[in-house]
């Protein structure tokens, strides 16, 4: 399963871990930026006055195998 | 306290069904009428949309427009305006746009009003560089 792992800073400026499963990997990686730059411009979520999506950081895909061994 | 409770969190807007963020979204506008909110959590889902979720094209369209077209457009609604240019016919898009943006309209029409008026005594880019041609010929 492939995962899109975005690392964002919260507006007190701590790094807040985001996920997102099954996205489209053919996406150029500035449409994935602008696309979680979109999100973020929302600054919908908040936590004790702390924006918790304040900018983009960084983004990658992940990929795990699983292998079943019993 | 009961906003609380139906108000929506990251994780549930990008991992819940597209139906029943139909349903949770449309609820909590019913009960609260926060309209800025309401379209806050439709703009987050478009992006998980063009991320991959397909399902998600058009989403609340119908709530969307009955924002747009029927409630008074708050700062934020005026914000996210253009992410919603495909829920609208192109007429219509530019009939709200001009509803929305007043006074960006007034200004638009008026330096294109200025610009047509000054145009006629403006000296022409290509006039001007033949008159040179010309004076460097004689």
């Amino acid at each position: 399963m492939t995962k899109l792992v975005a690392i964002f800073k919260t507006s007190e400026g701590k790094n807040h871990s985001w996920s997102y499963a099954n996205p489209d990997t053919t996406k150029q990686p500035s449409e994935v930026k602008g696309l979680l730059e979109r999100f973020a411009g929302l600054k919908l979520f908040k936590k004790d006055n702390v924006v918790l999506f304040d900018t983009v950081e960084s983004a990658e895909y992940v990929e795990t195998i699983e292998t079943p061994i019993f | 306290m009961r906003e609380q409770k139906i108000t929506l969190n990251q994780s549930q807007l990008f991992h819940l069904q597209a139906s029943t963020l139909e349903t949770r979204i449309t609820r909590f506008y019913q009960l609260t009428q926060n309209s800025s909110t309401a379209i806050q959590y439709i703009l987050a889902t478009k992006v998980r949309q063009q991320l991959g979720a397909q399902e998600f094209k058009g989403f609340l369209k119908d709530l969307v427009r009955h924002l747009f077209l029927h409630t008074k457009a708050t700062r934020t609604m005026k914000r996210f305006f253009h992410y919603f240019a495909d829920y609208f016919m192109a007429p219509e898009f530019r009939a709200l746009r001009l509803k929305l943006f007043p006074v960006r309209n007034f200004m638009e029409k008026a330096s294109s009003l200025i610009r047509s008026l000054l145009s006629p005594v403006r000296p022409n880019e290509e006039t001007e560089a033949n008159e040179k041609k010309e004076t460097t010929e004689t």
